[in-house]
């Protein structure tokens, strides 16, 4: 017998994100539990809870990676919804005050449950996160002296930035207070568990880098002082702005784009072979948070004054000592010790990391424009619905006719190309995003824009309704 | 100035001059990779981005013929393509100030 003989699979040998039955049903049975189930609650009443419309997830295809095409597409939420909520196997949740139910954590925690999102995560990473290595292309020769010359080009840059797109999108939405608090909801799941991916770099024995990064994550967790936690600091921030801080309690009205962010953060710490690229990432958000706090604090005060902005101004006065601890406590020390390869992860991890984090600000400028617009396509649905519902009887295109009781919640979702919402009879409340509603009752109906976050509650006995699908609005207008 | 951007579409190639170093690197947007490279052929530094190439599909220096055997990879510069955007970003290693022109080359 030889030694190198080791396998004798009983069932498979592969382990692979190529063994896309194995993964596939990982993620499916991930998905199978109560916690996950749809039900009736507009917000998250379960303190496990984390509403992913399971049911549907056996006919998505998550073998082949996605293209930036598709990027907004409901296949994408729904991967970056399980692949968040597979994360949190990692992480210890346990609520300070709200209900616990021990039986929940249990089921949160369970072996099995943990396993299969082991399985699942990678599969799931490697069908969000493969277009950067497309989008994102690097020659192989970067060195200290170039990072440090592009890194502090990025510094000077940076404090020099005087807006962001989600402040205007804050500061000129038709509701700029629900647009402040719906962009909180947004920061939410990251900041309401602040650093837990970075902390799992304190693990490990890894030289003095690892002393470098520890001295940013104790500034993170509040030196042990649970008032000054960064994580404690945005609750607070959430509460003064009448938001409910449980997490996650906002979890239908997390963006696409916003789980994308917190699950690339995610990826590379989790996986400790792209430690490289999370201390680009890092360098990355410890130098641009320094202005982009300073942003959303202001153009967040000037919509809700009575917002705590202590979150933000701890990040506005730390991240200067942040930004420099990075580059000189990990990025030059890493290159400096694994050279050129070390050198090309940093600045993918700071590209990766900037690119995710710019597709996550525009995902809440367009909800924020869609939301904005529920007049409007309310009035483009009444313009175009009689030529939509010829083309229907010709056969031209298709719709799906529903028939739900009062109570009934659709769970947030996307389509990836636009629809015509009809009410035949009832009352729903169409859910146009975070604390955002327009009342249809009979002959009534909107447009549905492609990629944009929506749900609906029926509110009388029973509602029928249409959805249409229309495909491009502007062919119909 | 250390960096410098330019608008390019895959496949282009750009042609960055260092006179302070007297040399001449070739940074070419491939589909799937991005590479900095010596536009200097090693013989008598004849211009490889005009090189041709011959019936047996060797390139040669037009120049004096000789083959290019391989690419020589160059660290002067470094560069990042973001795809969506087509935006080249170039980084000059030496952070140096003095001019570096830099042309896209036509196909």
């Amino acid at each position: 017998m030889s030694k190198s003989e080791i396998l004798d699979p009983r069932v498979t040998r592969d382990f692979s994100t190529s063994n896309h039955d194995l993964c596939r049903d990982a993620v499916l049975a991930f998905c199978d539990s109560p916690l996950y189930h749809d039900n009736e609650h507009r917000y998250e009443e379960n303190y496990y809870g984390r509403r992913l419309r399971p049911h549907v997830a056996k006919h998505l295809d998550f073998s082949q990676p996605l293209t930036t095409e598709r990027l907004a597409s409901y296949e994408a939420l729904s991967a970056n919804r399980i692949l968040f909520a597979m994360n949190e196997v990692d992480f210890l949740m346990l609520p300070g005050e709200a209900p616990w139910e021990e039986a929940e954590f249990q089921a949160a925690y369970a072996e099995s449950h943990a396993a299969a999102a082991h399985v699942g995560m990678p599969y799931l990473e490697r069908f969000l996160f493969s277009l950067l290595e497309k989008e994102i292309r690097l020659s192989d020769n970067w060195s200290l002296p170039a990072v440090e010359e592009y890194f502090r080009s990025y510094a000077t840059e940076s404090r020099e930035v005087s807006s962001l797109p989600s402040a205007e999108a804050i500061r000129s939405s038709g509701s700029p207070a629900t647009a402040a608090r719906d962009w909180l909801v947004q920061l939410a799941p990251d900041f309401l568990i602040e650093s837990s991916p970075m902390a799992r770099y304190a693990s490990g024995n890894y030289g003095r880098l690892s002393s470098s990064l520890f001295k940013i994550i104790i500034d993170e967790l509040g030196y042990g002082d649970f008032e000054r936690k960064h994580s404690t600091l945005f609750e607070n921030t959430m509460r003064s702005a009448e938001l409910n801080s449980v997490p996650h309690r906002y979890w239908q009205y997390y963006l696409n784009g916003s789980l994308m962010l917190a699950n690339y953060y995610n990826r590379i710490t989790r996986n400790r072979k792209y430690v490289f690229r999370y201390i680009g990432a890092i360098y990355l958000a410890e130098t641009g948070f320094i202005t982009s706090c300073r942003i959303w604090r202001d153009v967040l005060k000037e919509a809700l004054p009575d917002l705590d902005t202590r979150y933000f101004d701890e990040h506005c006065h730390i991240d200067i000592d942040h930004s420099r601890m990075a580059f000189d406590g990990l990025v030059r020390p890493a290159i400096e010790t694994y050279g050129i390869f070390a050198a090309n992860e940093i600045v993918r991890g700071f590209e990766e990391a900037c690119w995710i984090g710019e597709f996550a600000e525009q995902d809440f400028v367009r909800q924020t424009c869609w939301k904005d617009s529920a007049e409007r396509n309310q009035d483009r649905y009444r313009q175009i619905f009689d030529k939509v519902h010829r083309a229907w009887e010709t056969g031209e295109i298709t719709r799906d006719c529903l028939d739900e009781p009062k109570g009934e919640l659709s769970i947030t979702h996307t389509h990836d190309g636009d629809e015509l919402c009809h009410v035949v009879s009832g009352e729903m409340e169409f859910l146009n995003g975070f604390e955002c509603s327009t009342t249809l009752r009979g002959d009534q109906g909107i447009i549905i824009e492609h990629n944009r976050l929506h749900g609906a509650l029926i509110h009388s006995e029973r509602c029928m309704y249409e959805i249409y699908n229309i495909g491009d609005l502007n062919r119909w207008l | 100035m250390a960096l410098k951007t330019l608008r390019m579409e895959e496949g282009a190639r750009i042609l960055v001059e260092l006179p302070h170093e007297k040399s001449r690197l070739l940074v070419h947007v491939r589909e799937n990779s991005l590479s900095v490279t010596s536009d200097m052929c090693r013989h008598r530094s004849g211009p490889i981005h005009l090189c041709y190439t011959d019936a047996a599909g060797h390139r040669r220096c037009p120049w004096h013929d000789r083959r290019i055997t391989a690419e020589e990879r160059r660290d002067d510069v470094c560069a990042v393509y973001w795809s969506q955007r087509q935006m080249l970003l170039l980084v000059r290693r030496d952070g140096d100030a003095t001019p570096w022109p830099v042309r896209k080359l036509t196909p």
